[in-house]
């Protein structure tokens, strides 16, 4: 009789396990925004906002997009859609030749950073720098990390309250106008986001 | 005299070697914890600890959220994660090295909700990003998703 209540226990807590996932392709300002869901018995492609799909079990197939109420997600979903970080801001900063003096135009941008850090707690300010791909790639890698640094140094100095600042460079990897041309001058930037 | 030079020296050395490991596995953290609310458990090493805002998160975490538990991981690329109630997330694998082009997304939704944002991973890599269930895997390319297990 014992035996016989424990499988049958262990039987019905199995039954519980399984679990359907559901994916929902959200709204963003991102183009061509794209999902595939696949498991190793289907696949499905989800190239519109507001379509889901559901996975039912990993040996089904996903079921074809479906157009869902994204009112009514949100509204169940409440906690989860109020806990997104606040979205980040990107500045764009340009030099003179071979050095890390920032153009007029350059110096302008630093007022707003600093406001747009300033309207955040604990803001992360994460300065990129990055170079095209003309010349050599420890000269950009180089020049490109200093100018970060020289913009990290500039914004220091506004002692903005509670701030994280990180600093990198992506060297010619990161090309803002992907031409394929070596010489790119709007890919030697320096690139501030807020976070 | 020589002793006491001797262990002084010592000591500074291994409060000086000590500094600079905690200053390098600072430098491997991939991610902080940008909101957090309620209950929100982090699993580091299997030691569980409780989620506090700006608690910088690592490869191999486990977050786990309870009924009031909902949180917003950032990425250092500036991925995004948040994380609903009941929910667990662990982080498989975390690569971002644009100057090698070395790149991995690899993160489990055993349970509950999440909202993925792409960030430059996804731009610069989307075929490296993975968002796994139990029932499926989702690739991205410079997205947006609710994903939801129950």
């Amino acid at each position: 009789m014992e035996l016989f209540l424990v499988i049958s226990v262990v039987f019905v807590v199995l039954l519980n396990i399984s679990t359907t996932t559901t994916v929902t392709l959200l709204p963003d300002e991102k183009e061509n925004s794209q999902i595939t869901v696949f498991n190793e018995s289907g696949t499905q492609v989800v190239d519109k906002s507001g379509n889901a799909v559901t996975v039912a079990s990993k040996s089904l197939s996903p079921t074809p997009p479906n157009a869902v109420d994204l009112e009514k997600i949100k509204l169940e979903h409440a906690s989860l859609f109020a806990i997104q970080p606040k979205k980040s801001e990107t500045f764009l900063l340009y030099f003179e030749n071979n050095g890390a003096q920032l153009l007029t135009d350059s110096k302008l941008i630093i007022a707003d950073i600093i406001t747009s850090a300033n309207g955040r707690s604990s803001p992360i300010i994460n300065i990129i720098g990055h170079s095209d791909a003309a010349g050599s790639s420890e000269y950009n890698l180089t020049l490109s990390l200093n100018r970060a640094t020289a913009v990290a140094k500039l914004l220091q100095s506004e002692n903005i309250k509670d701030v994280e600042y990180r600093i990198d460079s992506y060297g010619e990897n990161d090309p803002l106008v992907k031409s394929g041309k070596e010489i790119e001058p709007k890919n030697r930037r320096v690139e501030v986001q807020i976070w | 005299m020589v002793t006491m030079m001797l262990s002084r020296t010592i000591l500074i050395f291994s409060l000086f070697s000590l500094f600079c490991f905690s200053t390098l596995a600072d430098s491997l953290f991939i991610g902080t914890a940008k909101t957090v609310q309620g209950k929100v458990i982090i699993q580091k090493n299997s030691m569980p600890f409780n989620a506090k805002l700006n608690d910088k998160i690592y490869e191999g975490d486990v977050i786990e959220t309870e009924s009031s538990g909902n949180i917003g991981l950032l990425f250092i690329d500036g991925t995004q994660l948040s994380i609903g109630p009941n929910s667990q997330v662990v982080i498989n694998r975390y690569l971002f090295l644009p100057k090698e082009k070395i790149y991995a997304f690899d993160i489990m939704l055993n349970n509950g909700s999440a909202i993925y944002t792409s960030g430059k991973l996804g731009a610069l890599s989307p075929e490296s990003i993975k968002v796994q269930t139990p029932e499926a895997t989702i690739g991205v390319r410079g997205t947006k998703f609710l994903v939801e297990v129950d």
